[in-house]
């Protein structure tokens, strides 16, 4: 996890051997110095944009992967069937990928990458796209391979803390940190995250204190976490009036991974770091 | 590869245009009064041409897209992959190409012999010209590059092979032309449009040897032809 322009699709790109880049990456136990064919035959990727043949149907470009794996015909049927079947594919399989959304051209990327069972699958942002019924059945599938490892890119606080064994989190190149979901979770102790609706005139303050809470604004959101029982909210809400807010709406959620970040780095995942602003300017 | 077949014969606007426009092409020739030279020299250029195009846009644009990497990503060889493209393609091009092949040897006449020689050279001349496209492909960065060095190529290619001139004996030009691959399909198309010399096996050795050269040259350098990745 990271925010855009913290290296995780570089990262990934090299684990894949994509990467052109000098060193090397040790992947599956061998070395990406050496023989990247048999690296690329036992692992698959998946990036965040989706790519097919659009002229043809779902199965026969899965089918296409399926033969470049070196797949037996009867057998890439089986596993194909079945992997439709679990993305909710089954009914378009036979319709040109031109006719596909977004989010099922990613799906089908997905059936592709797994059609060979493969020892490591690296995933670039798989679940942006997806809609709340292919995402579950993405999470559920991710967590019933038992047989490989699959490291995976992704922002959603949700989906990292359902499906990953372990996190890491990437600052500008670095890890900033690494843990299972609930050891980094662990480090809020018993805070809740309040997120106060606002509306009014446009402010051009980031943040604002109250009673030793520092809130976050954004657009239409002003962020804090805080003890679970919520002590210091009425001061915020009034310090949020004084401002000039008007509030329209108070959510109260325990803290997800993003809070995490957001507490090591004291950066948002959905801003910019500071590298890809250097490079953006 | 299957695919290419598949999106051959899916994609009917193309397939219509690709067997149509070539008869369109050679009837007011062949059967308009027109020098022979001339018929030939534009015959060479219309199969040379048709199969360096055919190799090169459809790869560029998979390169384009990312599909190739894909591929490559899969753990096959990017040369054999190449390869087996380049074979697909040149099937390809070969059987659109049969109704003008065949709409020529009827204009023309010609003997079982000479029509069976005709369409080795035209095959052979497409499998040269679908690797040349591949060089191509491997140049360009963009849809029109690849057009644009697709023909250049092509044309530099018909060019050395003697169509427009005829080399000075002990220049450099008469040194290159026996070697280039189109210069078999010149000398074919010379027999059934002029009644020229048919082609010796003499004509062929070069020529193959350069073809040779090329199909290695692709195998063995696939990932840098391809430019997806270079490691």
């Amino acid at each position: 996890m990271g925010p855009n322009g913290s290296g995780k699709t570089t990262l990934l790109s090299a684990l894949a051997t994509e990467l052109n880049s000098k060193g090397s990456v040790e992947v599956l136990g061998r070395s990406t110095d050496g023989d990247l064919q048999e690296i690329r035959r036992r692992m698959a990727f998946a990036g965040d944009r989706p790519v097919h043949l659009e002229e043809l149907s779902g199965i026969e470009n899965a089918q296409l992967f399926a033969d470049l794996y070196g797949l037996e015909r009867e057998h890439a049927k089986s596993v194909l069937d079945n992997l439709f079947a679990r993305f909710g594919l089954s009914k378009v399989k036979n319709f040109p990928v031109s006719s596909y959304s977004h989010g099922m051209k990613k799906k089908l990327q997905l059936v592709e990458g797994f059609v060979h069972s493969p020892e490591l699958m690296i995933l670039d942002e798989p679940t942006l796209g997806l809609d709340p019924v292919s995402l579950e059945a993405f999470i559920d599938f991710i967590v019933q391979v038992k047989e490989g490892c699959v490291v995976m890119a992704t922002n959603d606080p949700l989906v990292a803390t359902k499906v990953a064994t372990s996190v890491v989190f990437l600052m500008d190149g670095s890890v900033v940190a690494k843990g299972s979901p609930e050891e980094l979770l662990d480090q809020l102790d018993e805070e809740v995250r309040v997120e106060i609706w606002t509306s009014g005139p446009e402010q051009k303050i980031t943040s604002l204190e109250s009673g030793g809470i520092v809130a976050r604004v954004f657009p239409d959101k002003i962020v804090a976490n805080m003890p679970a029982d919520v002590a210091p909210l009425p001061e915020l809400m009034k310090t949020i009036l004084r401002a000039g807010f008007e509030i329209s709406r108070v959510e109260i959620a325990r803290p997800d991974l993003s809070d995490v970040f957001l507490l090591l780095t004291g950066r948002s995942l959905t801003e910019e770091s500071v590298a890809a602003r250097d490079q953006l300017t | 590869m299957k695919a290419e077949w598949r999106i051959a014969i899916r994609n009917k606007r193309l397939l219509f245009f690709n067997i149509v426009v070539p008869i369109v092409f050679i009837v007011p020739l062949i059967l308009g009064g027109a020098p022979g030279v001339h018929v030939t020299a534009i015959l060479v250029v219309l199969f040379a041409l048709f199969s360096t195009f055919g190799s090169s846009i459809p790869l560029i644009r998979d390169k384009e897209s990312g599909l190739l990497q894909r591929y490559v990503m899969t753990g096959v060889n990017p040369g054999f992959l190449l390869l087996q493209r380049t074979l697909v393609f040149t099937l390809i091009d070969f059987l659109q190409l049969l109704p003008a092949q065949a709409l020529i040897i009827t204009v023309t006449g010609g003997n079982f012999g000479e029509i069976s020689l005709f369409s080795t050279m035209v095959f052979l001349a497409l499998i040269a010209g679908n690797l040349f496209g591949v060089l191509a492909a491997s140049a360009s960065r963009s849809i029109a590059e690849g057009a644009l060095f697709s023909s250049l190529l092509g044309l530099m290619m018909i060019h050395f092979a003697g169509v427009f001139r005829v080399a000075v004996p002990g220049s450099f030009a008469s040194i290159v032309e026996p070697w280039i691959p189109f210069r078999p399909l010149y000398l074919s198309v010379r027999t059934v449009v002029l009644g020229a010399e048919p082609v010796m096996g003499s004509d062929l050795a070069p020529p193959l040897f350069f073809t040779l050269v090329l199909i290695m040259g692709t195998y063995f350098r696939g990932k840098v032809f391809l430019g997806v990745t270079n490691r």
